[in-house]
Order: structure tokens, then C-alpha cells, then sequence
């Protein structure tokens, strides 16, 4: 029972990533750094179980390089652009990371809802994002609340999913718990 | 059951009718194939187009600019133009992704649709953006009355835009440079500057302070043009008008003042007369009598307005007036009040203007 083992391990690891992304830490300079660094390589390590072709780790560098540019070029201008676009990213490797959920949970045969909680998570992230497109033509105040509630539903669908891949976890260790022990 | 294989083998198909249903097989797949393709591609001319649009107001604003202000060409601003090129670089650059990658598969519409209307929103925000970016920090057209005392405070103030890190260092008066008094830059997360007198939406206005003593100032005052000079070297010409009217405070009549704003740039201003006096003028500078407006005053509870010139006030009286400032991109700094045979009773009035976006578009528009 290799393979359930390796898909406790990615679940395992993924959620390390999601708890890592709790909280939004782009307004202080290069703290978003070391966040990203925690959360890709937890993404890579959770990917290391995983043997099917994705595009999670182009759409990790593309983020890491936007980041990166973010922080050694000082423009209003590029900050802007950087943050929706990482958003836009992120929530693209997350959408990835949905797909391989799906067939975990296929393969189960569990009746998850994780189409379910993709989709209010999709939805909700790509509000966020949208919202942040206007971020460079409002005024500070609308600034500094749209970032917050931004970073608010983020933290709020992170969670959900976070639960839900622990759960998904649970359920596919115990799986593989009674299979081995029957197989005995 | 193996009858009807035999049968069904008999069966002698024409190779024609077989190649018409291939054709049809492969027309019907065209078709389910069609529906799929359209949306983005409709999508990613329109992005392309914006980023089009986008890459033509940059090179048209430069052209503007180039035109406009071609003798200040050498000291335009040159670092931040790269940067809007490499956006519309990098937008073309995300366009031909989409358009190679996506289209070709074509199943992941709405994703691809999610893209484009994100790309759409931030080119379109940044023209926004772009088109309320200065070309160059303007300085706050300033009046100022120079005083008699040793040292003169210079207060100007000038609005950059808010991810311009530089800042004013010298007054250039007659090919003298003097240093401003004190700087203090702070870089905190985000820039925001500790000189910043009022935060708008693009830009910040920021103090320069200066302290000159009264030669200095005459020098000042003699030259025909006076800049800013930033901490780059740019200079920013200053339309800094200086007055310098000894005779009032040589006719000054004793009293006791103070002024206090009110809202919508009314001023009230308080005498208390410590002589008998005649007064039949009101009084400002030449230069600024326009931009403030004698609105009334009051003496025992009674008001009265310009057609009451000339009236008399006696010692222990207390007279108030009331000033209206008309809205204009304008600082004052200014001795304001009455003049009559007996002498000056004035007061100096310090007004900074508030400015909107209305306002600033003004200083925009006066600087080009």
C-alpha cells in the first residue's frame, strides 16, 4: 500500500504549505520572502510524492521571480501589478493542487465535496484578486481596507481547504490502515 | 450469430460512401471543436489591444512631454519610463503564453477568460494610474512677505508623486546654492516621507524649509528666476513671489491681534487698538488682491462691508474681520488688514491651500 502512503505524505505536506500561507505577509518587506520559501518548499515536497506531469513548479518560479522583482525594484507601479499577479498564481497552483485532491479522492472512491470547497475557494480568491486590480486608484484608507479584507477571505478559504485536506488525510490513512491490516 | 457475421462481411460497402461518412465523422468533430475556440481568442485580441493601447499612451505622453518642455528635456525624468516599458513588455510577453498555450488546448476556458479579465483590469487601472503620475515634482505657487528680522523662514512646499523617493536639498537663487534646514526621510515599508504635508491620492505634498538672513534674502529676492534643486540634481523652477513692504511695519498701529480659520477658507481675524485710529482701506499686497476678498468686519456688534470706508475706531475697541480666500493653488504668507492716514493695522496671515483633485489638476495644467 505504497501509493496511499505517498498520497498521506503529499495531503500531509500540502497542508503544511496552506498553514504557511495563514498569513499575508506582503506588506513587510522581504517577510513575504521567507514565506514564500517555507510555502514553495513545502509545495515541491509534497509534489516529490506525486509522479504525474504538473505545471505547479513553472507557475512556482513565475511567482518567485515576480517576487523577487518586487522586492528589488521599488515601484508603486510594479508593486501593484506583483500582488495581483502572484494572487493570480497562487490561486493557479492551488487550482492544481485541486485536481490531484480530485483524483485522490476518486481513487478512494470517497463522495468528497472537495469540488465544493474548490469552487467557493476559486471564487472568493478570484474576487480578492479582481478587488486588488484597483488597488493603485483608491485612496490610502481604501487601500490599506481592501488588502485587509482581502487577506481576510484568504485566510478564511485557506482554512476551509487546510480542514479539508486534514480530513482527506485522515480518511485516506485509516483506508490504508485496514487494508494493511487485512492484507495480514 | 456467426451467420450474421458472414453476412455483415458480404456486405460490400463503396469505398466512396465510406469516405463520405470519414468526412462527415471529421467534420462533426470540427464543429464540437469550434464553440471552444472562439471565447478566448475574442478575449486575448482584446487584451492585446489594451496592451496596445497601453504601450501608445506611454510613447504618446513622452511625445507630449518631449514637445512641451524641451528646454527642461535634459532634466526630464528618466527612471521611471524604462519601467512602463518593461510592463508592456512583460503584458505581451503574458499574451503570447496565453494565446500559444491556451488556445491550443482550449478546454480550460474559464480559466483562460479568468486571465485575460485580470490582465484587461490592471492594464486599464494603470493607464488610470499613468495618466495621473507627474512628470516632475511642481512646486506650490507661494507669496511670501519678507520681514526686516535677522533671519527669514522660507516655507515652500511642492507635491511629488508618491513613489518619488527624492527630495528638495537646495534653493538656487543666482547660481548661490543654500541648503534646507533640515531633512528627515523616512522609509518605512511603505515610503512615506515625514515631510508630507498632506497625502493625496497619487501624490505627496512635502515641505521644504529654509532659513536665510535678510542679505541672503535680498539676493534672493534680486534674481530673476529661483528653483528647487532636488537631491538628483533636477531643478524645479519655484514661482516663489517675495514682498517687502518696510513702510507697514513702520506705520504699524499699536494693538493686540490674533486670527483664527474657519471653514471653507474664511479667516477671522481679531484687533484689539491700543490708539485712536481712521482706517479707509483694506489692505493686501498688490499681488494677491485677487486671490483675498474682504468680506466684512465688526465693530459693537455691528457689521459692515466695503461700502463703509472710511470708519474710525477708538483706543480699547475691538474690531473684527473677516477674510475670504479664494481657492487657488496658492500659499500665502502675507501681513493682511487696514490702511488708513493714521497708519497700517495688519496682521500676518499664513494660509497653505488644501488641495483636491480638482486643485492639483489646476497646478497641473498652470505647470505645462
Amino acid at each position: 500500500m505504497g501509493e496511499s502512503k505517498q498520497q498521506v505524505k503529499l495531503l500531509q505536506w500540502f497542508a503544511v504549505a496552506l498553514f504557511f500561507q495563514f498569513i499575508y505577509l506582503n506588506v513587510f518587506k522581504y517577510a513575504n520572502l521567507l514565506q514564500d520559501i517555507l510555502v514553495y518548499g513545502a509545495y515541491l515536497k509534497s509534489l516529490s510524492f506525486y509522479k504525474e506531469k504538473t505545471p505547479i513548479s513553472k507557475y512556482m518560479a513565475c511567482a518567485m521571480i515576480l517576487a523577487l522583482m518586487n522586492t528589488f525594484f521599488s515601484s508603486h507601479l510594479l508593486f501593484y501589478w506583483s500582488t495581483v499577479l502572484i494572487q493570480g498564481i497562487k490561486l493557479l497552483i492551488i487550482m492544481e493542487f485541486g485536481k490531484i485532491l480530485l483524483s485522490i479522492e476518486q481513487k478512494h472512491d470517497i463522495q468528497g465535496s472537495i469540488t465544493r470547497v474548490m469552487k467557493k475557494y476559486i471564487a472568493i480568491a478570484f474576487a480578492v484578486i479582481i478587488s486588488w486590480t484597483l488597488l493603485m486608484n483608491v485612496t490610502n484608507d481604501w487601500q490599506m481596507g481592501l488588502l485587509f479584507l482581502g487577506a481576510l477571505f484568504l485566510l478564511a478559504v485557506n482554512i476551509r481547504l487546510f480542514l479539508h485536506v486534514l480530513a482527506l488525510r485522515k480518511h485516506v490513512k485509516n483506508k490504508s490502515f485496514v487494508v494493511t491490516y487485512l492484507q495480514k | 450469430m456467426n451467420d450474421l457475421k458472414k453476412q455483415m462481411d458480404q456486405i460490400d460497402i463503396p469505398e466512396s460512401l465510406h469516405q463520405r461518412s470519414l468526412q462527415g465523422i471529421e467534420q462533426a468533430t470540427k464543429e464540437q471543436h469550434k464553440p471552444l475556440h472562439w471565447v478566448p481568442k475574442v478575449l486575448t485580441v482584446a487584451v492585446a489591444l489594451a496592451t496596445g493601447g497601453f504601450v501608445a499612451f506611454m510613447v504618446g505622453e513622452q511625445h507630449v512631454d518631449n514637445d512641451r518642455a524641451s528646454a527642461l528635456m535634459s532634466q526630464l525624468d528618466h527612471l521611471s519610463s524604462p519601467m512602463y516599458w518593461i510592463l508592456a513588455i512583460l503584458c505581451v510577453c503574458i499574451i503570447l503564453y496565453i494565446s500559444r498555450k491556451k488556445l491550443k488546448v482550449g478546454a480550460d476556458q474559464k480559466k483562460t477568460i479568468g486571465v485575460a479579465l485580470v490582465l484587461i483590469l490592471l492594464i486599464g487601472n494603470s493607464t488610470i494610474f499613468l495618466q495621473h503620475q507627474f512628470i516632475k515634482p511642481i512646486v506650490v505657487p507661494t507669496v511670501i512677505e519678507v520681514t526686516d528680522s535677522l533671519q527669514n523662514a522660507l516655507e515652500v512646499r511642492y507635491i511629488t508623486n508618491k513613489d518619488d523617493h527624492r527630495y528638495v536639498k537646495y534653493l538656487q537663487a543666482e547660481d548661490v546654492l543654500y541648503d534646507q534646514t533640515e531633512q528627515a526621510n523616512l522609509v518605512n515599508g511603505f515610503y512615506y516621507p515625514l515631510d508630507t504635508s498632506q497625502d493625496l491620492r497619487y501624490q505627496n505634498i512635502r515641505l521644504a524649509f529654509f532659513q536665510l538672513d535678510l542679505n541672503t534674502m535680498k539676493k534672493v529676492m534680486a534674481s530673476k528666476t529661483i528653483y528647487l534643486v532636488l537631491n538628483d540634481g533636477v531643478k524645479l523652477p519655484a514661482p516663489i513671489h517675495f514682498t517687502r513692504e518696510t513702510f507697514i511695519d513702520e506705520n504699524q498701529i499699536m494693538n493686540h491681534s490674533y486670527s483664527q480659520s474657519q471653514h471653507d477658507s474664511k479667516q477671522i481675524i481679531s484687533f484689539t487698538l491700543q490708539q485712536d485710529a481712521v482706517f479707509d482701506a483694506f489692505y493686501v499686497p498688490a499681488t494677491l488682491e485677487d486671490k483675498i476678498l474682504l468680506k466684512e468686519w465688526r465693530l459693537n456688534d455691528q457689521r459692515y462691508t466695503a461700502s463703509d470706508f472710511p470708519f474710525s475706531v477708538t483706543k480699547g475697541q475691538r474690531l473684527e474681520l473677516t477674510i475670504q480666500l479664494k481657492e487657488a493653488p496658492l500659499d500665502i504668507n502675507t501681513s493682511i488688514g487696514f490702511s488708513g492716514p493714521d497708519g497700517y493695522l495688519t496682521i500676518r496671515v499664513y494660509s497653505q491651500a488644501y488641495f483636491t483633485s480638482n486643485l492639483v489638476k489646476k497646478v497641473r495644467e498652470n505647470n505645462g
